[in-house]
């Protein structure tokens, strides 16, 4: 109860606090709007200019079915987890140099962990 | 020719087409499944033509090739059709993230939106009620009639009697030819040739409008090519500003698209990227990416010069077209669209010639003082996909306006394009635009980049598309 207290009270005062680094899904949903040009993400849609999204966390890279991929991503077979989605959605360009996909990247790492965070929430919901 | 929409034959193809694209996909623009499978042998022939790239100069010449009775493979590398075009939604509205806006004073366009009965839109902020320029070194909000003055006194200086006298037929820029003594110049070049004709906010309002249409710097851009706009707006302002940013197609351009191939017998694949393509006296062999041979009598490459160098011509190309994607034009700025709140009139600012956006309007008022604006820039010293960096910017026009959201397709990012509309660089024309319109052998080339009219524009495409589907059929029959 202490512990509430004391973060409802810092919260009033605007004082960063343990919660600020928690990633936000509603913000994350905000930030996906960048992403809906090119991808979808409810589960029971297809593919769009770029590979549905509903279960890339823990998915291996470059294998959505039914979704033709470059052959650099074809071939990587890391797996999707927090950090390399940060790292690929900071300059995807920069990690595979012949992506298709035509997007410089986000440079704020509070909207990269919201959207990461925004796609798992989802994915765990379905 | 025409063909009424009713008396259409539909084919195997078109059945084919028309299911591979579904209702989501033909709303937005997207085909998510090829509409012809990728053959299981290493050679698949029995085409009279290949068509590389489905923008509207391939899909052009796929149709008119059709019908006129040749067996055609169109091969797109993206898994969507009409290339620098793209139908899309944003804020819940049907939006264009490329290729835009057409007009009645483009003919090959034109004739499509006739052929097919199409409807139009508007943009809204065409005619704005409030306008923004910079004013003594300021940006400042001032009548949209005295912008217009501005607008209008420094763009007559610019071109002078030139465009009317050098540059009478816009389609031909070799008919006077004294015009080539002027190709070696850039825009910047005349604007400083004239800048003590210039008042300073004429030279300001100029030199941004000149980056606007080089979506470049100013000094990147050939002097002649915006000669070549006024010429096609017939040395009205006001009619080009219509034909370049008014009216569009209600349908999208995918409704187009969607049309010209409905049209045909065209086989279609997506999601196939072209790396090389040999040719001999008997024919064209195509290699994909996934490293299928595809062969054909003859193909038609629709590709924008700024990739063309990605594909291996055996044998080479000539030196002209080679020159011309290694240099690229100058298209490399951005167009975004902003969801804003805070402003609920009709809007239309030019900025300068440094700041990251050069030219932002209203594209369609949403509820009370909300609206969806179109910015066109260089984009430098902005990150175009942070909405902050953004709302800075726009607060710059607009001190009290907050962004929602906000988007734009990176076309320079992306591989298929590496670049937005076509602006030839100075010397181009007179040293390359005509051997890179030739065909070479088997292959004949098309483009909205090397078109002759309406170059950079939708018009440009389909003229292009055309003509390189007729020159193929009077030359192999």
């Amino acid at each position: 109860m202490k512990k509430i207290i004391l973060v409802t009270l810092l919260s009033a005062l605007s004082v960063p606090t343990l919660a600020d680094d928690a990633c936000s899904i509603e913000r994350g949903k905000e930030v996906f709007n960048k992403c809906t040009a090119c991808h979808r993400i409810d589960k029971e849609q297809s593919h769009f200019v770029g590979p549905n999204l509903h279960d890339v966390a823990g998915r291996i890279v470059g294998s959505a079915e039914g979704f033709k991929y470059s052959r650099q991503l074809r071939k990587d077979d890391r797996i999707w987890d927090t950090e390399l989605f940060d790292q690929f959605i900071t300059a995807p360009a920069a990690m595979f140099p012949r992506t298709r996909m035509a997007f410089a990247g986000l440079k704020q790492p509070r909207e990269r962990a919201d959207l990461y965070c925004f796609i798992k929430n989802l994915q765990e919901d379905s | 020719m025409s063909a009424n929409k009713s008396n259409k034959k539909t084919s195997p193809s078109r059945r084919s087409f028309i299911k591979g694209l579904g209702a989501a996909g033909a709303m937005v623009g997207i085909a998510t499944v090829p509409m012809v499978n990728a053959a299981t042998s290493e050679e698949q022939s029995g085409y009279d033509v290949i068509v590389l790239g489905g923008g509207f100069a391939g899909v052009t010449a796929a149709r008119d090739l059709s019908q006129a009775g040749k067996k055609v493979l169109l091969l797109e590398a993206r898994n969507r059709l009409g290339g620098r075009t793209f139908t899309s939604k944003f804020a819940g509205k049907q939006v264009e993230l490329g290729g835009t806006w057409i007009h009645w004073t483009q003919p090959h366009i034109w004739a499509e939106v006739t052929r097919y009965d199409m409807a139009l839109t508007e943009s809204e902020g065409a005619i704005p009620e409030k306008a923004v320029w910079s004013q003594n070194g300021k940006l400042a909000e001032g009548s949209p009639e005295k912008q217009w003055e501005v607008f209008l006194n420094s763009t007559q200086k610019f071109s002078g009697d030139i465009a009317r006298n050098l540059y009478p037929r816009p389609w031909d820029p070799y008919h006077v030819p004294e015009l080539m003594n002027f190709d070696h110049m850039s825009a910047a070049d005349r604007i400083a040739e004239i800048r003590d004709q210039l008042s300073d906010d004429e030279y300001q309002m100029l030199d941004c409008f000149m980056t606007l249409n080089c979506h470049n710097d100013s000094s990147a851009g050939a002097f002649i090519e915006m000669l070549r706009w006024d010429s096609l707006g017939g040395y009205d302002m006001g009619r080009l500003m219509d034909a370049a940013a008014h009216y569009k197609l209600k349908d999208g351009t995918i409704g187009l698209i969607n049309n010209m191939l409905e049209d045909s017998n065209v086989d279609v694949r997506l999601s196939t990227p072209v790396y090389r393509v040999e040719q001999s006296d008997k024919g064209v062999r195509v290699f994909t990416e996934d490293d299928e041979i595809l062969t054909a009598k003859a193909c038609v490459s629709a590709l924008p010069i700024n990739v063309l160098d990605d594909i291996e011509f055996e044998p080479s190309l000539n030196k002209a077209k080679q020159q011309l994607s290694k240099d690229e034009h100058t298209g490399k700025g951005v167009k975004l669209y902003i969801h804003v709140k805070g402003e609920g009139k009709k809007f239309g600012a030019f900025a300068t010639k440094d700041h990251p956006i050069q030219f932002i309007f209203t594209e369609k008022l949403l509820k009370k003082d909300e609206q969806i604006m179109i910015a066109f820039g260089t984009g430098k010293g902005m990150d175009a996909n942070d909405n902050d960096s953004i709302e800075k910017v726009v607060q710059e026009f607009l001190p009290d306006a907050k962004v929602v959201e906000a988007f734009g397709y990176d076309w320079t990012l992306d591989p298929f394009s590496r670049g937005t509309w076509a602006t030839l660089r100075p010397g181009h024309i007179s040293k390359y635009l005509r051997d890179a319109q030739k065909p070479e052998g088997r292959c004949y080339f098309a483009g909205g980049d090397i078109a002759n009219g309406w170059r950079g524009f939708i018009d440009g495409a389909i003229e292009s598309g055309a003509h390189a589907a007729q020159q193929l059929i009077d030359d192999l029959g």
